[in-house]
């Protein structure tokens, strides 16, 4: 297995939380998944602030743009977790 | 190793009732559940055989005991599937999406018809496998979020033993022999030491994926489900036609069948392609007025057959009185007239569920789960991986602990082996076969 440093495409994103402690849940739910085929992308999914930060390392293009585009479907899908039943919205919700 | 359990080790100790949510997507349904557990005995109260003080720790038998004659509540069980324009089938990126649209409207919906608040959630319960991986990850990934959010423990649940815990529960059978038929899965399923044990076991495709296919290549709706409108063809169905039958010890094969049944569908009633026509000569010496009705009948009448025969040898193997049937297949009301007959002729029960346990659900995954549970198992969030595949026998249940192992949805590779036909029964298994000839003969006759 190569190291992360030898991958010739990285990509880092940074995704924007609106407190820190709503960061730390979504990148814990993220980083439970292992990359499938960790041979040829390895991902890291950090809370830094109050913000997520991830780091694609990818031996092709095209492995790190399926990565990404599963990513993004995987935050999409805690953000609107997040925003549904955030305490005081489930509060309003349940009542 | 003690058999008891330390409170402390047990989840609230203190309280009678526990409630959990429960998250199911494997394949193209996606259910959300909410079950209420009321132990009747609270294990707090258990006190030691003297009666001189309350004990801090339960003998397993007593929390096995206070389990099993708990009281069980469904508060919220609903269901959004994801139906397919006839002629196609579900495809794992498609159903994930639906599943990721619909999963949090659902968890809303579920909530407010049990009339409970997050707060009121003692654990999450999700399906760790075995089925589909992308729908599978989207839903854990909720599940995930969830347990953050509201800080409640996950529980990861196999989708196999959801269906036989929801199964006995409703049914209140108490050692079947488990026919857990569906789309996905095709299994003989018996409790033996400790473990469900895989008796025998589709070797190619399941039974419910057969007929699901074969509807399409008759272009069958897949509304409410491809097999409920085989089942309304196959009642209309006149002549039976042979189809081969694929009994292999305690396993069954239906890829044979399938294709053998497609080839015939499409010489008769579609647009044959070339390969399809080279290997049709067979066809020709089938009736002529042969209808799409009768070829549904047919192959429900083989494909039952076979797994009524592979119960009722499982059945022999464990000197069972009862069937009990699950999964989406089970609750085709011929299978389980079949199965039926043969229960008769053995003076045994067949326990059936209706569509709403039958067919995936979330309250089979909060039951599996809250037992779970209840025994102190929880999965920790780095271990809240999906798995596509996860067989029924390697989880160590259950409701009815015998020793003193009773954690439950243990991923951990067991060196066990089912039993099945291997080389220490083979006499048995030859001698059945020799027997099932007859059988078959005899489920076809009374389904005419």
């Amino acid at each position: 297995m190569s190291s992360p440093k030898a991958a010739p495409h990285t990509l880092k994103l940074t995704v924007p939380f609106p407190d820190a402690e709503s960061a730390q849940i979504a990148a814990k739910a993220l980083a439970v998944d292992e990359d499938l085929n960790a041979r040829l992308i390895q991902t890291r999914v950090e809370a830094v602030d109050s913000a997520v930060t991830v780091n694609f390392h990818a031996q092709d293009l095209r492995i790190l743009r399926i990565a990404t585009s599963s990513f993004f479907e995987m935050l999409t899908m805690v953000l609107n977790t997040l925003q549904t039943f955030a305490p005081r919205n489930a509060t309003d919700t349940t009542s | 190793m003690a058999a008891e359990y330390t409170l402390s080790q047990l989840p609230n100790r203190s309280r009678r009732t526990i409630i959990a949510l429960g998250l199911e997507g494997s394949a193209n349904k996606l259910g959300v559940g909410i079950v209420r557990h009321t132990l009747q005995t609270p294990l707090d109260q258990h006190q030691n055989a003297d009666n001189t003080r309350v004990a801090n720790t339960v003998p397993i038998q007593v929390l096995a005991e206070a389990i099993s004659r708990q009281q069980v509540e469904v508060l919220a069980n609903i269901r959004h599937t994801y139906i397919t324009p006839p002629g196609q089938g579900f495809l794992p990126k498609d159903t994930a999406v639906h599943h990721r649209q619909h999963i949090l409207p659902l968890i809303s919906q579920a909530l407010a018809e049990a009339q409970v608040t997050p707060a009121d959630i003692d654990a999450i319960c999700f399906t760790k496998g075995p089925g589909m991986g992308g729908p599978l990850v989207s839903v854990a990934m909720v599940a995930r979020t969830l347990a953050l959010l509201w800080n409640r423990p996950l529980v990861g649940v196999n989708h196999c033993i959801g269906h036989i815990e929801m199964g006995r529960q409703i049914t209140g059978a108490t050692n079947p022999v488990v026919l857990y038929v569906s789309g996905g899965n095709t299994q003989v399923i018996a409790y033996a030491q400790n473990r469900y044990r895989i008796f025998g076991e589709a070797l190619d495709i399941a039974v419910g994926n057969c007929l699901d296919r074969f509807a399409r290549i008759i272009n069958l709706p897949n509304d409410p489900s491809p097999g409920y409108n085989i089942e309304q063809y196959a009642k209309r169905g006149k002549q039976l036609i042979e189809l081969p039958y694929t009994v292999k010890g305690m396993d069954v094969s239906f890829s044979g069948i399938l294709s053998y049944i497609q080839t015939i569908a499409k010489v008769r009633f579609g647009s044959p392609d070339r390969a399809t026509i080279a290997g049709c000569n067979f066809v020709e010496e089938l009736p002529t007025d042969l209808t799409p009705e009768d070829l549904c009948f047919s192959l429900q009448e083989t494909v039952f057959a076979m797994l009524v025969e592979i119960t009722e040898r499982a059945m022999a193997h464990i000197g069972s009185q009862e069937v009990l049937v699950v999964g989406g297949v089970g609750c085709n009301l011929r299978l389980q007239e079949m199965m039926g007959e043969m229960a008769r002729q053995r003076q045994a029960k067949v326990f059936a569920t209706d569509e709403r346990f039958c067919i995936d659900n979330g309250i089979m995954i909060a039951h599996a789960g809250a037992l779970a549970y209840q025994t102190g198992f929880t999965t920790p969030l780095k271990d809240s991986t999906v798995t596509q595949r996860f067989r029924t026998d390697d989880v160590t249940p259950l409701a009815v602990p015998t020793s003193n192992q009773v954690r439950r949805g243990s991923t951990k590779k067991h060196v066990t082996k089912p039993y099945r036909g291997g080389s220490s029964n083979d006499h048995i298994v030859a001698k059945l076969r020799k027997l099932s000839a007859t059988k078959r003969d005899l489920v076809v006759a009374v389904s005419k």
